[in-house]
């Protein structure tokens, strides 16, 4: 493990048991939603970190398709793996605190369907990864694939925004009576940082491993090929 | 040769290849009957109201029967070894695309017009349903279609699950067009605000000129190799 890895690492687990210390024996219950609410400080980091690595997969299938430069398959499709986690953990939390709060665990509410979309995307970009054999026509294919489908989860939201929702008023960033309290602020603000880093130590150490898959393969075939011409 | 030139060739290539098979448009226009069929028995136009039911069904079908129409041409042009020659000849991938583009769009056409003058009988549509509006609504939403399922229709061809693969990449990412169109015809057939239906249109409108512009990008890299 490099040293960067081992710092990120670290970083991880100090910033992620300062998140949990805050979340359940700093921070009070939220007056009208109670103990339910906490689970906030988990579930829009996740939603973050799965954006945040679907605009990885696309890019690096942009810069992919620029260069054609097989690392940047590979960092796209570790995004892509890791993201799946994140993006399912946020469909399982979601409808944990929607249950209590509002009475049912599901709603088509447009952000609701705009993570399921996302969710889809997901999966679908991995469907076909796992369909094509040909190394070269895999990264190809799917970074065309990546690049429509990051691009289309702005146009998903904005239909999101055209259509009434149900779901509560973004909290941060809203309208002038939107924010939080100090204490609830810096907790959210510790649940991005923590989480961004474990979904960074999760996508190196994947895009490290499938590196290690790459030239161990290449190895293989080499050895075979020398074998075969000196036999 | 020049970009017409390019787009009367293949246009005149794909319509008389339609023309002696009919594969194509008899796929659509069958399969488009078949999923109106199906939801007149799953939601019964004498109980339910025309605005809530007709935009889902019809659109439904079109892009249902449009998938399986762009799986036919793409396996057929694959078995007349098309995308081998596409792949030889040195002509500009974009107007390659917008050309593919127009050819399925009058395969389309037909299948939608079948199910249009169906829907007047059974769901008793009418002329004041059928306005310029309406006929811009179902136009744009047949290119935003067309604008993503022309790229997908490649890279599932090149795929291991083939024609499984279409619906599974496609669908997610035309949900948001699906909506817009759903509900913007909904407003039409109800004489809904105006206001909403704008709202709905511009959606609808980027939706085709995102797509357009990375399609006509992108099309090409999906046939190298």
């Amino acid at each position: 493990m490099r040293k960067f890895d081992l710092t990120l690492l670290i970083l991880a687990a100090v910033t992620l048991t300062a998140l949990f210390y805050a979340v359940f024996l700093v921070v009070p219950n939220e007056r009208t939603m109670g103990f339910v609410q906490k689970i906030f400080y988990i579930h829009v980091p996740c939603a973050w970190v799965a954006f945040l690595a679907f605009g990885v997969t696309g890019w690096k299938g942009f810069r992919f398709l620029q260069t054609r430069d097989m690392s940047h398959d590979i960092s796209a499709s570790a995004s892509a793996e890791v993201g799946l986690v994140f993006v399912s953990l946020v469909l399982i939390t979601g409808p944990l605190w929607a249950k209590p709060v509002w009475g049912i665990y599901w709603t088509w509410d447009l952000r609701l369907t705009t993570t399921f979309v996302l969710w889809l995307l997901f999966v679908a970009y991995m469907v076909l990864r796992r369909s094509i054999e040909d190394p070269e026509r895999r990264a190809t294919l799917s970074a065309v694939v990546g690049l429509i489908g990051f691009l289309d989860v702005p146009v998903v939201y904005l239909a999101n925004r055209v259509k009434a929702t149900q779901h509560p008023a973004p909290v941060v960033g809203g309208s002038d009576d939107s924010g939080l309290a100090t204490g609830f602020a810096l907790t959210f603000t510790l649940g991005l940082i923590a989480i961004t880093l474990v979904y960074f130590i999760l996508y190196r150490l994947r895009r490290d491993v499938a590196r290690l898959e790459v030239a161990t393969e290449n190895e293989i075939v080499d050895r075979m090929r020398s074998q075969g011409a000196s036999s | 040769m020049s970009s017409w030139a390019l787009i009367g060739a293949v246009l005149s290539r794909d319509l008389r290849a339609e023309w002696r098979r009919r594969e194509t448009v008899l796929t659509i226009v069958l399969f488009a009957l078949l999923t109106v069929l199906t939801f007149v028995f799953s939601f019964d136009p004498a109980r339910h109201p025309r605005e809530l039911v007709l935009p889902g069904t019809l659109w439904t079908a079109f892009f249902f029967a449009g998938m399986l129409g762009l799986n036919r041409s793409a396996a057929r042009d694959q078995a007349d070894g098309v995308l081998t020659g596409i792949a030889m000849s040195p002509a500009d991938r974009g107007w390659l695309y917008v050309a593919k583009i127009i050819s399925h769009f009058v395969f389309m056409a037909v299948g939608e017009t079948v199910v249009l003058l169906l829907s007047i009988v059974w769901y008793d549509l009418r002329s004041e349903h059928l306005t310029g509006m309406f006929f811009l609504v179902l136009l744009l939403g047949t290119i935003g279609f067309l604008a993503v399922g022309n790229v997908f229709v490649v890279i599932g061809q090149k795929s291991r699950l083939q024609e499984v693969m279409l619906p599974v990449l496609l669908l997610p990412v035309l949900s948001p067009l699906i909506l817009g169109l759903v509900e913007a015809t909904a407003i039409i057939l109800a004489s809904g605000p105006r206001g909403d239906l704008i709202s709905w249109l511009q959606l609808i409108i980027a939706f085709d000129i995102l797509f357009l512009g990375v399609g006509f990008l992108l099309y090409g890299q999906t046939l190298e190799d």
